[in-house]
């Protein structure tokens, strides 16, 4: 395998990782369920 | 002849691609306004109910005591209904209403849907000048037509039923709705007058300007179809979740206020995609039959590539289905959680597993007559080790599909069942669990689409490499964010997350839809196209044709009870009580027979439309023909 | 041949489908009945039971207070406690002051306080996802909803501070069916004890079936809201309750005086 096809892969698979980062971000947060960075729920305390 | 038959391309069907294209973006759009508006859905609820009142009174008897003087000037409140309200002739009402509403909402699906796409085929002949897509197109029209009148049967006798049956609530739902009804039977006979001009014009408006005439006729039945069914649709809503009428039933609004209740537009739209779906289907199982019993090369290749391109409309309008029932479910629950639970975990919960079974095999039979379908083209070899590992995603997502569902019950249902947790549950069982399996069973079915799409192909454009590492950079991505949201929102965090994490879920389904829809038509840019061979599929996968219009005709069945059931025993939801003999939802044992008797009546119709179909294009030799030859 | 082929192959998949449907378990939806209650034998236990009997069945409570997630599991935990600890919270901004008042509260209003985690999705629990239950569908009567907070009351031992309903006439406990006829009118304030209508007869008060030829619309009202204002020759006065006024809903006045003043409804 070239160096040219490893660096398409990973150039694209980060990319579309970083897509779909941003889109759980958005989609959770125009329901009102905003996300912490490390996309645990922000707007959550666990309590009865 | 034939061997341009069996040798073309068919590379049109881009056009498809677009429409689904469009549907696809349209919805889109809308899941991310109903996720942006939140709160609008409220404002979408009519006055009735608890959202609007809850701002008034607390209690009923107070509300109407504070209401002032002038509040005579409102109109009656729905009537109670009484013994009088209903008649009874032996047997069970409900249950010949039942089929006759089963079998007018079966045909009339079909009688709507198939101008729809024989419109579109029609168009992709007219702009390619290929005369066989407007040949198909005439003869999908054939079966509408003959089916058009057994709608109108049907449907005259359901209105003869519910009048004689169901006077009290008929009675109400005539003054609800008024005017509307006359609009209804207007509609009716104009679209009668199109459906026989569209379908015996065809060939006196078959070329040039005629043909534009022809392809606006077409256009315009499709608009009053669609129109008739939201207008049919409405009182469907309306019975579900009553708009334009205040607490009592009493109408307070406009028409348009009564048709616009908060489930209409999402009934609308799941209803359409179904129609067109089911309709592919049947058109479909048409072409099966017709090619297991042709006798010619010629004749094979014909229908099946009607029978391909009859799969191909029925999958693509069911892959984007469920997330329009999503859509439906979730304004179910914006409406009444009450309702939404009902629907989802209470008496009809099992219903969810016979759902599974139905859209299982649903999606088992699409994916194998595509897997077979590959034998049509040599190209294929490079992506058939891949059919064994979609099978494996598709049958194991089955399975965990239909591992029962976690039950919330009365007590006394739950006391009936022996435990609210079947005892076979284990996390399997619950919804998360689920959405995992029913996204991947999806994105497998749109796998095995794209691989069989490029099986006749060889691509050529200089970018290929980057485009095939960004789909499969998509792929892997959705799948990995599918699982994780419904592991890690689904296990372990709360409730609203949990149900927010299911949009994630759909949204990188549809993301990895709609991305591979473009990828894909760039892609196959200047390609070139290797030769398949049309007629070569296998019988068997004939059967699979069939397979499809059965569970759609039974899903469909199920689904409207469930739609029907939810209203518990209201007529009107809230407004109207039902007090008849029949107000309890019936076992699913009961159900499922009731629709087994509309699903095989629908069958024996549907093989008798199909003779017809085939008897008009037989001719007897005129008596003097044999003398004259033999001379 | 084709035909029964494919006619055989379908009948095999519908029979699948109807095997696997009359597997599964068969339950029938039930309808709630509406159950008379004899308040003159009503104990105490019994009160609480047909509470406990509500709050599982009529009421449809156990639909979202279980253990799923949805709502504030009252079956697992002492109500009239979490109650309390609630009135205490900062975002209490309801006017009840002890558990029973919180409890009637959050059922005919829950949206005045939402126990934090349970509300709608996205008002950071500030609306509640739950249905006032004395409205349609629920539909519960004051009586039921009194038993429910008994039940509740004395499910964790608690000390049950309802009353038990002795004295409420049993014709308010069903207020909020609305009467839409005259004759359902009639029946709810015994018009037809005293006065000959709608085919029966008395001689108690004045008949009524002519009385559009003797008084008109203003003078009808004014006889049923104050009935001493002007007694009818051979009648004494003081007969007729005074407090229809108070009783009767404007909607029922009027459909009363519209089809006393105009013969019909």
């Amino acid at each position: 395998m070239s160096l040219k096809t490893i660096t398409i892969w990973l150039v694209t698979f980060v990319l579309v990782l970083l897509f779909f980062y941003g889109l759980n971000h958005s989609i959770m947060g125009m329901q009102g369920l905003p996300l912490n960075w490390d996309l645990t729920p922000a707007q959550w305390t666990p309590e009865q | 002849m034939n061997a341009d038959y069996t040798q073309r391309s068919y590379s049109h069907f881009h056009w498809l691609w677009r429409v689904l294209f469009g549907l696809l973006l349209y919805l889109v759009v809308v899941i991310a306004g109903v996720a942006w508006a939140g709160s609008s859905i409220e404002d979408n609820i009519a006055p009735t109910g608890y959202v609007q009142v809850a701002a008034q009174s607390p209690l009923y008897s107070e509300a109407v005591a504070a209401q002032p003087d002038n509040a005579l000037a409102e109109p009656e409140p729905a009537p109670k209904m009484t013994d009088k309200s209903y008649r009874r002739f032996g047997v069970s009402s409900r249950s010949v209403v039942w089929v006759l509403a089963q079998m007018h909402l079966f045909f009339g699906a079909l009688v709507l849907a198939v101008p729809l796409f024989v419109f579109v085929i029609e168009f992709i002949g007219f702009k390619s000048g290929d005369a066989r897509y407007d040949d198909m197109a005439h003869e999908f029209m054939k079966i509408s037509l003959t089916a058009y009148a057994i709608t109108a049967l049907f449907g005259g006798s359901l209105a003869l039923a519910l009048f004689l049956l169901y006077p009290g609530i008929m009675n109400y739902m005539m003054g609800v709705f008024g005017a509307q009804m006359l609009v209804y039977a207007v509609l009716f006979f104009l679209e009668s007058m199109l459906l026989y001009i569209y379908y015996y014009g065809w060939n006196a408006m078959r070329y040039g300007n005629a043909k534009w005439v022809h392809l606006s006729i077409g256009l315009l039945l499709n608009g009053v179809g669609t129109t008739l069914l939201v207008v049919a649709n409405s009182w469907a809503t309306f019975m579900m979740a009553p708009s334009g009428v205040n607490e009592v039933g009493a109408v307070i609004g406009g028409i348009w206020d009564v048709m616009r209740g908060p489930l209409w537009n999402p009934l609308n739209l799941h209803r359409f995609l179904a129609n067109i779906a089911f309709g592919g289907a049947v058109v479909g199982a048409y072409a099966a039959y017709k090619f297991l019993s042709a006798k010619n090369e010629e004749l094979r290749a014909h229908y099946d590539w009607m029978g391909y391109t009859s799969n191909f409309i029925a999958i693509l309008a069911f892959l984007p289905l469920p997330f329009a029932g999503y859509w439906l479910m979730a304004e179910i629950y914006a409406y009444s959680q009450q309702m939404g639970i009902t629907a989802m975990g209470g008496v009809l919960a099992w219903l969810f597993v016979l759902q599974a079974v139905l859209i299982g095999t649903i999606l088992l039979a699409g994916n194998y007559y595509l897997w077979s379908g590959m034998s049509r083209t040599k190209g294929a070899k490079r992506y058939t080790h891949f059919i064994k590992y979609i099978a494996v995603v598709l049958v194991v997502s089955f399975l965990i599909w239909v591992t029962p569902h976690t039950l919330l019950l009365t007590s006394s249902e739950v006391a009936a069942l022996g435990g609210s947790h079947h005892h076979l549950l284990g996390p399997l069982g619950i919804m998360p669990a689920k959405n995992i399996a029913v996204n991947l069973m999806l994105l497998a079915t749109f796998l095995s689409f794209q691989l069989y799409r490029r099986s006749n192909k060889e691509i050529t454009v200089s970018w290929a490499p980057v485009g095939n590492a960004l789909l499969t950079a998509i792929y892997l991505v959705a799948i990995a964010n599918i699982i994780y949201a419904g592991v890690y929102y689904g296990y372990f965090t709360n409730t609203v997350y949990k149900v927010g994490s299911s949009v994630i879920q759909v949204m990188s389904t549809l993301v990895v839809i709609v991305s591979g829809i473009v990828i894909d038509s760039l892609m196959f840019r200047g390609a070139k196209t290797l030769p398949s061979r049309w007629g070569q599929v296998s019988n068997r996968a004939q059967y699979a044709l069939f397979a499809l219009p059965v569970a759609f005709t039974w899903l469909m069945a199920l689904m409207g009870y469930v739609r029907s059931s939810v209203r518990t025993n209201w007529h009107v939801y809230t407004v109207v009580k039902d007090t008849s003999q029949d107000n309890f939802i019936p076992t699913i044992g009961y159900a499922a027979n009731m629709m087994t008797i509309c699903t095989l009546l629908f069958l024996m119709f549907l093989l008798f439309i199909f003779w017809i179909a085939s008897l008009s294009n037989t001719k007897q030799a005129p008596p003097g023909a044999a003398v004259e030859a033999s001379a | 041949m084709v035909l029964l082929r494919v006619l055989g192959f379908s009948l095999a998949l519908i029979l699948v489908f109807t095997l696997t449907a009359n597997l599964l378990p068969q339950v029938e939806g039930e309808v709630p009945v509406e159950k008379e209650i004899d308040l003159g034998a009503l104990t105490m236990d019994s009160f609480v039971a047909l509470g406990e009997d509500i709050y599982n069945n009529k009421g449809t409570c156990t639909l979202c207070h279980n253990d799923s997630g949805r709502a504030p599991d009252l079956s697992a935990m002492n109500t009239v406690a979490a109650a309390n600890r609630h009135l205490k919270n900062s975002r209490y901004q309801g006017k009840a002051t002890d558990a029973a008042a919180y409890l009637m509260e959050s059922m005919v209003d829950p949206g005045i306080y939402v126990v934090s985690g349970f509300g709608k999705k996205g008002s950071n629990d500030t609306e509640s996802p739950m249905p006032a239950v004395d409205k349609p569908p629920i539909q519960l009567r004051a009586v039921e909803m009194d038993a429910v907070i008994a039940y509740l009351q004395a499910k964790d031992g608690n000390k049950i501070t309802v009353e038990l309903p002795s004295e409420a006439p049993v014709s308010t406990a069903v207020a909020p069916s609305a009467v839409t006829t005259v004759a359902e009118a009639s029946a709810k304030y015994g018009c037809q004890a005293c006065h000959s209508m709608l085919g029966t007869e008395s001689a108690v008060g004045p008949e009524l079936n002519t009385i559009a030829q003797r008084m008109g619309v203003e003078e009808i009202r004014q006889s049923i809201i104050d009935p001493d204002a002007k007694v009818a020759k051979g009648f004494v006065g003081g007969m007729m309750p005074g407090d229809y006024l108070d009783k009767m809903s404007a909607r029922e006045l009027e459909m009363i005086v519209r089809f006393l003043a105009e013969g019909k409804e």
